[in-house]
């Protein structure tokens, strides 16, 4: 089975659990707590999700260390690139 | 030889900002969702929090509001990107 079978099998039989909790397919007359929590369930797994990502993209960010060396040289091989243009007749 | 320096002021502070932040929406959203329906209903703490229904309505305003900014900026480097006749 390939891997997007898999995923597809898996988030359909916990969409079947959710849905059977949430409209009380099987009348299993489960304390009103657990029907609370349940019915917000997708909208909530999407927003963990959001903030987990969100989370991740800022502590890569303040934690991407400034490579001083490799800038300089970048700046350098781009001064140099410009300028092999140039001469080959490309308008800036 | 490659000298790492840490990253500048601005991109630490947005960075951690973003970490903060999605920690605090985290934490305030988990007790809304997860742990208020477990809280006896007369307790203050259901006081800081609006009914249940917005815990999935304003994400979904919030996701609409999400596609309408994405779909405007589409559309606007669209517009500014035409060329009469040829699109290149």
């Amino acid at each position: 089975m390939t891997k997007l079978l898999e995923w597809l099998l898996g988030a359909s039989l916990i969409g079947m659990a959710w849905g059977l909790v949430t409209f009380d397919l099987l009348d299993l007359q489960l304390p009103p707590q657990y029907r609370e929590l349940a019915w917000p369930m997708p909208v909530y797994l999407l927003v963990v999700f959001g903030c987990y990502s969100l989370a991740t993209v800022g502590y890569r960010v303040a934690t991407f260390n400034d490579c001083e060396d490799a800038a300089k040289e970048l700046q350098a091989q781009i001064k140099e690139a410009k300028e092999d243009l140039k001469k080959k007749g490309l308008k800036m | 030889s490659e000298i790492d320096v840490e990253a500048t002021g601005a991109d630490q502070a947005v960075g951690f900002g973003l970490v903060g932040f999605s920690l605090s929406l985290f934490t305030y959203y988990t007790i809304w969702v997860i742990v208020l329906p477990f809280v006896d209903s007369d307790h203050v703490i259901h006081s800081y929090f609006l009914p249940r229904e917005y815990s999935v309505i304003l994400p979904g305003v919030a996701a609409l509001i999400l596609l309408l900014f994405v779909g405007t900026f589409i559309g606007v480097v669209t517009w500014k990107n035409r060329k009469p006749k040829k699109v290149d």
